[in-house]
């Protein structure tokens, strides 16, 4: 469903060439819960980007749902993101101008969906998160764990088969974040294929498999106990 | 596809720098309008047809020096020897010359009773010999040009008993009846109309009565005399350098001034215009300039402000068209709301400018022109700031701040 090999990843300057990803590879099966840990600077965020298509790669192969990425070109990879990837962002990113309705409509917008098709998902989606009441509201309306919950509405309303989640606790206190991440969990059961990126320790034990990357490269493939014993060492 | 309706509700919490950019559009365009349409009509009055040859006229004053100068002979003489010089086609001494903003003008009525009564009608008046109709180069719609012997030489009143009118005047006049051989009055004389001229401009280019003038058959004799040449057409410039001298060489107990050809006097005669012309197309040059780089200020700013969300747009799907759509619907939008209101201005500034300085309303179809002109220059202003927002990476969205 999704499969990189040997991707490579460079940042060059005029003074610095860093190797983002090196010789990176994954295969993510349909309907997997994956998160992904590493230290600072490991490449986590380069991952994520290259993954849900925001950057290109310089070199190696990256198949998502039977389509070479390497051979797309910007419309076409802006096209396929929309179809098959929904976004969870650390900072929720919801457009402030707009209400809780028409932040859930963009993505659906740029898909072509009628409006009467757009209206339905959107309500589903916002009730699906428990947010169906609040349609006209603004994200500025909302508390920190609501606005996550409406970026997950988001991600959904175009029922994409990927759902990729930079630190999507990361802004959110305990309880919000646990919530989050019930949602996350009970998306996954309904069959989305989740990758997440995370720090949190805790998070990570919940996910079905955990990928640890340092320098830029896949260090582990352990099951959740051994990375936890790892990240607390 | 357009996304109108999410724009229009962003667009409603930015109120106070949308309703700014809104009030610049509408001004400018209120304010274009009305300067185009007053330079249409100051290029139209400039433009219209005067009757005569205009590139073929020459004009000039003889200032006569001496108690012994020989008023009608010198006249005479200058006359018959301009007409023999190569190149002329006419000349005649005469009172004021068309165009030049100098001139005689006397009310005209039909009867003596309707002067008492004050129905009169001003218009140009014209004093000069037979070759007077020939010189000025006009054709008569009706009737025959006075014969020589009519004319008289003069430094008394200009009584006379025949008169040749424009065709304008006789409209006035006679309204709905031919105006040969009816009787007019001029305060202190009757003369019975003799010829119509089809078209004749008078001395006054910014005069209601430009176009109603009379031509008596007198010379008046005086120390200051204006004469008018006809040349061939491409003698005009020749003859302009060397009229002075030709006269001189005749007799040098004079001085000759103002020798200009009709082109000359008549863009003198015009010069405010074409002053207040080149003012206002700077001012719409000006306005138009700021207004652009208005939206290109505002919707640079807005690009720089909004990075992070257009980075999630293209994150969630838009393509670099999409986002490029989306600043040029959303300029198209302000400037829609300019126009809009701006025609409001236009149409209310113009009904000022109407009622206070008598000046023709504007054509209507000024608006749809001038909305469809401000929208490009609204699209081309906005094009490259838009460009600058295509490019935003959708990498941008996972930065953290």
């Amino acid at each position: 469903m999704l499969k990189m090999t040997n991707i490579k990843k460079i940042f060059r300057t005029s003074l610095v060439e860093t190797h983002a990803l090196r010789d990176f590879n994954l295969q993510v099966d349909e309907g997997e819960f994956v998160a992904v840990t590493g230290p600072s600077g490991s490449g986590k965020t380069t991952f994520l980007n290259i993954t849900g298509m925001l950057e290109t790669f310089n070199s190696g192969s990256y198949f998502l749902d039977g389509n070479d990425v390497s051979q797309l070109n910007d419309n076409q990879r802006s096209r396929l993101r929309n179809e098959k990837i929904g976004f969870i962002f650390q900072s929720f990113n919801l457009i402030p101008d707009l209400n809780l309705f028409d932040n859930v409509d963009v993505p659906l917008r740029y898909r072509g969906f009628n409006a009467r098709d757009r209206r339905e998902r959107i309500e589903n989606a916002l009730e699906r998160v428990g947010l169906s009441a609040r349609l006209k509201h603004l994200p500025s309306q909302l508390s920190g764990g609501q606005q996550q919950r409406v970026a997950i509405a988001r991600a959904l309303a175009g029922e994409p088969r990927f759902l990729l989640a930079d630190e999507p606790t990361g802004n959110l206190d305990s309880l919000m974040a646990r919530q989050v991440m019930q949602l996350l969990e009970e998306i996954n059961q309904q069959g989305t294929t989740i990758i997440m990126v995370t720090h949190d320790a805790e998070l990570a034990r919940r996910a079905q498999r955990n990928i640890h990357i340092v320098d830029g490269q896949v260090s582990d493939y352990q099951k959740l106990q051994p990375v936890l014993d790892l990240a607390e060492a | 596809m357009f996304e109108i309706r999410p724009i229009l509700s962003a667009l409603s919490r930015h109120k106070s720098s949308t309703l700014l950019i809104v009030i610049q559009i509408a001004i400018t365009f209120a304010v274009v309008i009305n300067a185009i349409s007053i330079i249409q009509q100051r290029i139209a009055l400039m433009n219209r047809d005067s009757g005569l040859p205009e590139g073929q006229l020459i004009t000039l004053n003889v200032n006569a020096i001496g108690e012994d100068y020989k008023l009608e002979q010198n006249i005479r003489a200058d006359i018959e020897l301009l007409r023999a010089t190569p190149g002329v086609i006419d000349a005649v001494a005469i009172n004021q010359v068309p165009l030049t903003g100098n001139g005689d003008s006397r009310v005209i009525a039909t009867s003596e009773e309707n002067f008492k009564n004050q129905v009169v009608f001003p218009s140009g008046f014209f004093a000069g010999d037979s070759h007077t109709l020939n010189t000025l180069g006009v054709e008569l719609s009706a009737g025959k040009n006075y014969s020589e012997e009519q004319v008289q030489y003069t430094m008394q009143s200009e009584k006379t008993s025949s008169i040749i009118i424009t065709q304008s005047l006789a409209d006035k006049l006679f309204p709905d009846q031919p105006a040969l051989g009816k009787q007019v009055y001029l305060g202190d004389f009757h003369a019975t109309v003799i010829a119509v001229i089809k078209k004749m401009s008078g001395p006054w280019v910014h005069f209601d009565f430009n176009e109603e003038n009379v031509i008596v058959p007198v010379v008046q004799l005086s120390n200051f005399k204006r004469i008018l040449i006809r040349t061939e057409a491409n003698a005009v410039s020749e003859l302009a350098g060397n009229v002075e001298k030709l006269l001189l060489d005749r007799n040098p107990n004079r001085v000759i001034t103002s020798v200009r050809t009709l082109k000359e006097a008549k863009s003198r005669s015009y010069s405010s215009d074409n002053a207040m012309t080149k003012i206002l197309w700077v001012v719409i040059a000006l306005l138009i300039s700021i207004t652009a780089l208005g939206i290109v200020g505002i919707v640079s700013f807005n690009v720089n402000q909004r990075t992070r969300q257009i980075g999630t747009r293209r994150a969630l799907g838009a393509t670099r068209a999409a986002i490029q759509r989306y600043f040029l619907t959303e300029n198209l939008l302000i400037t829609s709301f300019g126009l809009f209101l701006g025609t409001l201005v236009a149409i209310s500034f113009n009904h000022y400018l109407v009622q206070s300085f008598a000046i023709t309303p504007f054509n209507w179809l000024y608006l749809p022109a001038g909305m469809l002109i401000m929208l490009c220059i609204g699209l081309l202003s906005v094009w490259i700031p838009a460009q600058k927002a295509a490019s935003v990476s959708p990498a941008v969205a996972t930065q953290n701040v």
